[in-house]
């Protein structure tokens, strides 16, 4: 595979060296949300949304659920931070990084490639900068977040990241079909 | 293509990322009932042409529970609601009195 830079439309990368940590609680608790918020320095997303400051994010999976994304370096201090800012609350956390792969879709098109794989509408009105979707991707369960107006993030289970990646790669080679335009695939 | 908001992410989830759970409002008989609640529990379900209440889970997405009203026969959707709830709230049943004035489904109406 190459190693140069995505060029063209869509370029398609695997993330690695992420934590991710799932907390099951209440998240209309206004304790629960301020104790977040106080350790991991971010605003509590919103319905449907996640927020992130580039390093960190957080994602809001249910209304029961967060999903809290961290390099893995800072994941032992993560989980004690929020251990510490969350004491007497009802809540359960666990340490879920090694049940989930992130793919990074990045280009002016990517709501196009997206649309091929996904049952929810991804243009600007339905699938806004911010928001987090979870879904199914063709045929397994899967998570989308909208970062930036030209780079989208998946999330999918570990054991299938392989169809994940395969089918990322065909639906973006279908897309260039008959166009002489290069695409970088990588798999770090 | 049948598609349900979800109440719990408040998204249109289209009738793949779902998944189906049978007849809404079904009232549990356990130990210590009587033979026949027990069997009208397990096994009696409604089968309607029209109105129907079913059950439903956001299988792809949230992985709630929640209740649809909709039509059988025409598959229009009168209106989804959180599961929490022993009847359909009343907003829901405005919806159906306007479309299908008269109707009644076990024991609602």
């Amino acid at each position: 595979m190459s190693d140069s830079q995505p060029e063209g439309y869509v370029g398609l990368h695997q993330l690695r060296g992420l934590s991710m940590l799932t907390l099951r609680a209440n998240l209309s608790a206004t304790k629960i949300k301020s104790g977040i918020k106080k350790a991991t320095g971010l605003d509590f997303p919103k319905h449907g949304m996640h927020t992130s400051n580039g390093a960190k994010s957080l994602g809001w999976m249910s209304p029961d659920e967060l999903l809290i994304i961290v390099d893995s370096d800072e994941c032992v201090q993560t989980i004690e931070n929020l251990n510490k800012a969350l004491v007497g609350q009802h809540i359960l956390l666990e340490d879920m990084s090694d049940a989930r792969a992130m793919f990074r879709l990045s280009g002016k098109n990517i709501r196009e490639v997206l649309a091929k794989l996904v049952p929810f509408d991804t243009s600007h009105s339905g699938f806004a900068v911010g928001s987090l979707v979870r879904t199914r991707f063709a045929q397994v369960a899967g998570a989308a977040f909208m970062t930036s107006n030209d780079t989208v993030e998946l999330m999918c289970f570990r054991s299938v990241q392989d169809y994940v990646f395969g089918l990322l790669q065909e639906r973006i080679a279908t897309w260039f079909r008959g166009l002489s335009i290069a695409v970088s695939l990588k798999k770090n | 293509m049948l598609v349900l908001n979800c109440p719990y992410c408040g998204l249109d989830k289209d009738e793949t990322e779902l998944s189906a759970g049978g007849e809404a409002h079904l009232k549990r008989f356990g130990p210590g009932s009587s033979d026949e609640d027990f069997e009208g529990y397990l096994f009696e379900r409604t089968n309607p042409k029209g109105l129907h209440f079913e059950r439903w889970r956001c299988a792809f997405g949230c992985g709630k529970w929640f209740h649809a009203a909709r039509c059988t026969a025409t598959l229009e959707v009168f209106g989804t609601y959180k599961a929490q709830t022993l009847e359909p709230p009343k907003v829901i049943k405005d919806v159906i009195t306007t479309k299908r004035p008269g109707w009644s489904w076990r024991n609602f109406s």
